[in-house]
């Protein structure tokens, strides 16, 4: 039983998203107990395998029970537990909030579901794969999801799903590029096997194309600037019960795929030429926290700007886990749980404005004052976590990225996240500036705020400040077991 | 274990719950007060006995605090002594609490009367149970707080409020005492746990301190008797002695039954209890007796020939009150501790009982003054009279029973002897005389002396018949034979408890049996009906026969003693006064311009720095930075590709640049 947890935590998501459209054509409101049900077993199951990692150690699940180099080999460490519970954690709080949309969409029930759980066992099987062909295989499943769920509203967002497609298919077959070289240079596919095979074959070109293409592949998928041009059109065109789930939980687990192939294959110490491999990592990660921030301090539409402030934190996560010891690792992999709870929370906010206030800008923000005390606290708890203020999660996250950079001597690191921090402030000063601003005098729709969005707010609230409050045994958790090769 | 834990609990419980219920409760109060007093009381009983059984009992409940060497447990210690004050507390207090359920119908503050009374019960019932003497000054203060605000009750009232006031400022001034006694208490023993110091009084019998070492002064004194004095303060001010006797009187603007629950069940039995507590220690210093006795002495007759003149039957009642606790602070400094306790209880329950038919007859007749009653007569009238006669009975018998006018010969106050004859039978006299003359004249119309009112023929008193006279004689007899033999048993189930005065002469021991002192005392009482029935009747017929020095005197005695105005003269005004002097010259001529010239000062030099440093410095800096990251905004957002066909290009230029970049490093 529990070295089946892994296939567990696959198969449970998967085979309800099979089973849903058959068994919802025929009851109709069987979906959302449905797939709420098979998010609330699959995070019961991850707390089970998170405990059972942290205390037996990783798990390596070989398919078919074929060893590794033939067979296909899962391996389910304290990195892939932890992020496996926080996607199922953000998919339950955006399904919360996501499932309970106006009549009008009811129309879209059941392929709603069925994407977003054929989401998460595609998020499940990148993050378990320990082999590079799995990861690009569930790396499709995830997109082709993805492009399907941004197009579903209709309309602009039908042109910023093809753009999303376009763009995640060219980064798709950048990493099979890279992945078919590593291939004819190794002649394996497993991380493990190639690990032992590369170094006496750094030297090769084809082995440096094969890494540049399956970085810059990965790059697109996790948005890293300049290559997140897909993203924040994607996500603001999405409907809002879409957006939550694809902001919080696909970049990240492409940035989680990189951070496995990088630590268990190439290993941290690497050098091209005469320059470290993480040095350059680190300062794309720098580049991608500024420009993401000053991107979002122009925007003037809600959702665009949280778009661009999970870009920015892409960049604060890349960082630190690029930093290369164990105080920065832990501290990016933090900021990530952090980022998935906090990227939920916006969005759902930005989505119940639309949904209920007919808010998508922030001049129109000030229509919302004073009527929704939920979404007001909300708000600040988020703005709190985005900002990095104790007792939230976010400050923790950030302070660990910082210790970290100051352990490596990066000193660029830690300006970083000071500036960031800094641009953050600026984009939510903007927002509460227009938040409190002069109330017009028209009346908008929906007073009343729905119970689910009331859950689901409490909840996203509830684990930021949670991760805050308990950040100490989760830190150390994350340096006793969630490190990787080489740290 | 369990069952002496509920005994202070369940009225604490029953306090809360009904502080918290608000309004819902409104009017109920007695219906949950009363069941959780009487179960106390029920439980109280089973622990008597269980100590009649068993001997005393130490209950560890936790540890309150611990800081260095200062542990406190919270913990329960019950003894012989303690089950009587349960038996006292918890059964006065259930009584007026039933009284109180009908006296309060329709009061606008009904919960909280109830809420307080019942916390004041818990609190004195923690008092008398705590093992550790901090404890017991917290409850001494939570008692201070409870009689502050069920002083206050009618709070509307000009004088309730300020009487509150003044009750609780006399407390504190004489909880100081107390607070430094508990100290100088750790100091020497090293632990407040009550058992423990009872445990050890010896070790430090002959320790002295230098009371002013840095003067030079070879001034030392027993640290035995310098304890002794500052607790003594303590209970000076619970249980009004002289001179700080100033806020029971005062304390009648509470309503009628707190007045019988502060008078005969909790506050002023706090000093006595404290007393014979620590009796083992105190009968080590001679010294402390005899100011214990001679305060205690002072008390008892002035407050009794205070009480003569007062009009008003409460304040009356509130200086007997005083009078009888001199008694016991009296026989507390002879050595007489199980005496002591043994008034105590008498009192209280004799107290109580005048209270309450107090109550009664002020609530049916309304006025307070004596002259405006009218006849009432009847069954109230007799309950009063006796208790009247009862009061003034008790004291001479047990004060009168024998061992402790010995006791006080062997202490060789040989001297002292004819003082001890004179108080004790002095204020027996004038406490039958003041007892008889509140029982007769509150029913009848006659004007007392010293007001000349209208004369009337109804003014007979209405007791001053053969019949009666028999009748008082008789159960004078009757119940002081039953006092006697109550006085045997209690004195020696109290004996393993209270300590022994230190005897010069230790071939002086305890006579047994009856004592012919007794007849003495009762005889004296006697009297004093007699006189204060033949003044009575002189009175009526006429009041111009007095002299000059008498009047004065009764001038002196029916203004207090003038106590409250020299406390006006000497502390209240000059204390005013300089506070204001203070406040004028020091507060607003000194300080306040000093600090509003650092201020003005300040503020000018601060909106100086604001100009240098935020304006000019932080704030340009900011625009600055604020415009450099604007433009880089705008840069950004110009070069950022647009549609998916500058999106390629862009990925296959950044695709290029890296390829070259690692092939040209490689």
């Amino acid at each position: 039983m529990i070295a089946n947890f892994p296939i567990l935590l696959f198969l449970v998501p998967f085979v309800s998203a099979v089973s849903l459209p058959m068994l919802g054509a025929r009851y109709p409101w069987i979906c959302r107990p449905l797939a709420l049900g098979a998010v609330s077993v699959s995070i019961a199951v991850a707390v089970a395998n998170l405990v059972t990692v942290s205390h037996l150690g990783a798990i390596r699940y070989a398919f078919g029970g074929w060893a590794a180099p033939l067979g296909i080999e899962w391996v389910d460490d304290g990195l892939a537990a932890v992020v496996i519970l926080t996607v199922g954690v953000v998919t339950w709080i955006s399904l919360v909030f996501g499932g309970s949309g106006p009549p009008e969409a009811r129309g879209r029930v059941i392929p709603y579901y069925t994407l977003i759980l054929l989401l998460v066992s595609g998020l499940t099987g990148l993050v378990f794969a320990a082999d590079l062909f799995n990861v690009f295989v569930f790396l499709e499943v995830a997109a082709l999801t993805g492009y399907a769920l941004v197009g579903a509203s209709g309309g602009r967002a039908l042109l910023s799903a093809f753009r999303y497609l376009v763009l995640g298919s060219f980064g798709a077959s950048l990493y099979l590029l890279g992945v078919s070289y590593l291939y004819v240079a190794t002649g394996t596919l497993n991380m493990a096997d190639l690990a032992q095979r590369l170094p006496e074959l750094m030297s090769s070109t084809a082995v440096v194309s094969g890494l540049i293409f399956v970085f810059l592949g990965l790059a697109i998928k996790m948005a890293l600037v300049p290559l997140h041009g897909w993203l924040p059109d994607a996500y603001a065109h999405a409907s809002e019960s879409v957006s939550p789930i694809l902001a919080s939980t696909v970049t990240k687990v492409a940035l989680v795929a990189w951070v496995r192939i990088f630590y268990s294959v190439v290993g941290p110490g690497i050098d091209v030429g005469h320059v470290p491999v993480l040095v350059l990592l680190d300062e794309l990660g720098v580049a991608a926290a500024l420009i993401g921030g000053t991107l979002a301090l122009r925007q003037t539409e809600l959702k665009r700007m949280f778009a661009y402030g999970g870009i920015s934190h892409i960049g604060l996560i890349l960082l630190g886990v690029s930093l290369g010891n164990a105080t920065g690792f832990a501290g990016g992999v933090f900021y990530l749980l952090n980022d998935a709870v906090m990227q939920a929370a916006l969005f759902i906010l930005a989505g119940a404005a639309v949904r209920h206030y007919g808010v998508r800008t922030l001049q129109d923000l000030s229509a919302i004052q004073g009527r929704a005390p939920w979404m007001t606290a909300g708000l600040m708890i988020a703005a709190v976590s985005m900002i990095g203020l104790p007792p939230t999660g976010g400050f923790f996250g950030k302070w660990n990225i910082i210790l970290g950079a100051l352990q490596a001597e990066n000193y660029l690191g830690v300006f970083a996240v000071v500036a960031s921090t800094l641009l953050t402030l600026a984009y939510f000063v903007k927002i509460f500036a227009s938040f409190l601003g002069d109330r017009p005098a028209v009346d908008s729709r929906g007073l009343e705020i729905p119970l689910s969005l009331k859950v689901s707010l409490a909840a996203a609230s509830a684990a930021m400040i949670g991760l805050g409050i308990w950040s100490d045994p989760i830190v150390s958790f994350l340096f006793e077991a969630a490190l990787l090769k080489g740290l | 274990m369990f069952l002496y834990i509920l005994i202070p609990l369940i009225p604490l419980a029953a306090s809360i719950t009904l502080a918290l219920s608000g309004r819902r409760l409104s009017g109920q109060g007695h219906r949950i007060v009363i069941p959780a007093v009487a179960a106390s009381f029920v439980l109280s009983v089973a622990a008597f006995f269980d100590v009649v059984g068993g001997g005393a009992v130490r209950v560890p409940l936790y540890r309150f605090l611990e800081s260095g060497d200062l542990v406190v447990d919270l913990a329960l210690f019950i003894d012989q002594l303690t089950v009587l004050l349960l038996l006292l507390v918890t059964g006065v207090s259930a009584v007026v609490q039933v009284y109180s359920a009908r006296y309060m119908i329709g009061d606008s503050r009904h919960s909280r009367f109830f809420a307080l009374t019942s916390l004041f019960t818990s609190a004195m019932i923690l008092l008398v149970m705590s093992s550790n003497l901090l404890l017991t000054y917290i409850f001494w203060e939570v008692m201070g707080l409870c009689s502050y605000l069920l002083i206050s009750h009618y709070a509307q009232r000009r004088s309730a409020y300020r009487a509150a006031t003044k009750v609780f400022l006399v407390n504190a001034v004489a909880d100081v005492g107390l607070g430094l006694g508990v100290i100088l208490t750790f100091r020497a023993f090293g632990t407040l746990d009550i058992p423990q110091i009872l445990a050890n009084v010896d070790r430090v019998a002959g320790e002295t301190v230098q009371l002013a070492p840095w003067l030079g002064i070879d001034a030392s004194v027993s640290l035995v008797t310098l304890i002794t004095l500052f607790l003594f303060v303590g209970a000076m001010g619970k249980s009004a002695q002289v001179p700080l006797h100033v806020w029971l009187p005062l304390a009648m603007e509470a309503p009628t039954p707190v007045s019988a629950l502060i008078h005969a069940a909790t506050m002023v039995n706090a000093g006595p209890f404290l007393l014979v507590r620590l009796s083992p220690l105190i009968a080590l210093s001679p010294t402390a007796m005899t100011v214990i006795a001679c305060v205690g002495g002072l008390t008892a007759v002035f407050a009794a020939l205070v009480a003569l003149p007062q009009s008003d039957v409460k304040r009356t009642l509130a200086y007997s009150t005083i009078s009888q606790l001199g008694f016991m602070t009296l026989l507390c400094g002879l050595g007489a501790f199980a005496a002591a306790i043994f008034h105590l209880l008498a009192h209280g329950f004799f107290k109580a009982f005048l209270f309450l038919s107090t109550g009664n007859v002020l609530a049916a007749t309304h006025p307070r003054r004596h002259e405006e009653h009218q006849p009432t007569g009847g069954g109230a009238m007799k309950a009063l009279g006796m208790g009247a006669l009862l009061l003034s009975v008790f004291p001479p018998i047990v004060l009168f029973s024998g061992p402790y006018e010995d006791l006080w010969r062997g202490q060789g106050f040989t001297a002292a002897g004819l003082g001890f004859w004179l108080v004790g039978l002095g204020t027996v006299f004038f406490t039958s005389i003041y007892l008889f003359r509140a029982a007769t004249t509150l029913f009848t119309e006659a004007p007392p002396s010293g007001r000349v009112g209208p004369r009337t023929d109804a003014g007979q008193p209405r007791l001053f018949s053969g019949r009666h006279v028999l009748g008082v004689a008789l159960g004078a007899v009757v119940a002081s034979t039953v006092v006697l033999a109550a006085w045997r048993l209690v004195g020696d189930f109290l004996s393993p408890v209270v300590g022994r005065a230190t005897l010069a002469d230790p071939s002086v021991t305890t006579p047994t049996g009856w004592s012919v002192w007794i007849v003495i005392p009762l005889a004296v009482a006697l009297a004093g009906w007699a006189t204060a029935s033949f003044l009575h009747q002189r009175a009526s017929a006429n009041t111009r026969g007095t002299s000059q020095a008498m009047r004065g005197l009764y001038v002196f005695f029916l203004n207090k003693g003038y106590v409250d105005e020299i406390y006006d003269r000497l502390i209240v005004h000059p204390s005013l006064s300089l506070s204001r002097w203070l406040w004028h010259h020091v507060d607003v001529g000194g300080i306040d311009r000093l600090v509003l010239s650092i201020g003005s000062f300040t503020v000018g030099f601060s909106r100086w720095l604001w100009q240098l440093v935020d304006v000019r410095g932080i704030m340009g800096g900011m625009e600055r930075l604020a415009g450099f990251v604007g433009v880089g905004g705008r840069f950004f957002q110009r070069i950022e590709p647009r549609t998916v066909q500058q999106n390629l290009i862009s990925i296959m230029l950044w695709l290029t640049a890296a390829l070259v970049v690692f092939y040209a490093i490689t």
